[in-house]
């Protein structure tokens, strides 16, 4: 039989300092890593990702379609925010080509600006405009004898 | 100096939360656009009510002027304006008394901004000062409080 003395062994009571010592730190870096990790998922919203956006904040649209004799082809588009709209027309014939505002009813555009334009790398038109709806549009100037195929750019705000 | 050590973690880390500063609510009031669309034949003038429900900037937009008949567009200098609404013993717009005109060709961006007080019923115009040949469609564009 064996009897409990109450006597420790010095190297065991060390060892049991130590771990209780270690205990206590082990505690309190738990803590501050709970409270860190609380505090850090409240900085969350700063790192929400963004859709990229374009740094100028143009649009660039490509239109291609078919004017017939004696008619026109519109096209709607809208702009954002106050800027330049440019239309290059790339390809076709030489034609009318202007941008306004759509009609209110039946389709179709009001232009406010036309030229008579020929297809080249250099914008035929560049003209300020309000943040709205507005349209671009082809036309026969009474040239065409046959439906004929154009492309044309569009850029804007 | 681990609690201090701690304590200055801590204080770096709420610190680096700070972009969540309130700003200040904007108070501009938002501007509802109009249009107005019709015929003008030579020599004439036309103008469209509208109400305005509180203080604020008006723009006017002479953005189209075209030939009725055909496609394209008519670049003829125009008077364009805006004044307070004439209304008759019922309460029916009868014209247009004006405060403001400027003369313009078609654009795309507002050739007229003012502000308009008191909130009251006012009229957009547009009239033929020489230099049509012949009837034309336009568009105005208002934008108003």
């Amino acid at each position: 039989m064996t009897r409990d003395s109450g006597f420790v062994p010095r190297h065991a009571r060390d060892a049991l300092r130590l771990s209780k010592g270690g205990t206590r730190d082990w505690s309190r870096w738990l803590v501050a890593a709970v409270g860190a990790a609380v505090i850090l998922a409240g900085c969350g919203s700063d790192n929400t990702p963004t859709t990229p956006s374009n740094p100028s904040g143009t649009v660039k649209e490509n239109w291609s379609s078919v004017v017939a004799p004696g008619g026109a082809s519109t096209r709607s588009f809208t702009v954002n925010s106050a800027g330049n709209i440019v239309v290059t027309l790339t390809a076709g014939p030489t034609v009318g080509l202007g941008v306004g505002l759509p009609r209110t009813s039946g389709g179709g555009c009001r232009l406010g600006v036309s030229v008579n334009a020929s297809a080249a790398t250099t914008p035929q038109i560049s003209t300020q405009a309000d943040a709205g709806q507005y349209c671009v549009q082809v036309f026969d100037l009474g040239t065409l004898t046959d439906p004929i195929g154009f492309a044309l750019t569009i850029e804007h705000q | 100096m681990r609690r201090a050590a701690l304590l200055a973690v801590l204080v770096a880390f709420c610190s680096s939360c700070g972009d969540d500063t309130p700003t200040s609510p904007s108070s501009t009031p938002t501007n509802a656009t109009e249009r107005f669309d019709d015929i003008i034949n030579v020599r004439e003038s036309k103008f469209f009510p509208f109400s305005v429900g509180s203080s604020g900037t008006v723009t006017i937009n002479l953005a189209s002027l075209s030939p009725v008949n055909r496609p394209g567009a008519v670049n003829a200098t125009m008077e364009i304006g805006w004044g307070k609404a004439i209304k008759d013993d019922s309460g029916t717009v009868i014209g247009c008394d004006l405060a403001r005109v400027t003369q313009t060709t078609p654009a795309l961006a507002a050739q007229l901004s003012d502000t308009l007080a008191p909130a009251s019923d006012y009229c957009a115009n547009i009239a033929d000062v020489g230099g049509l040949r012949e009837s034309v469609n336009f568009s105005m564009r208002i934008s108003h409080p």
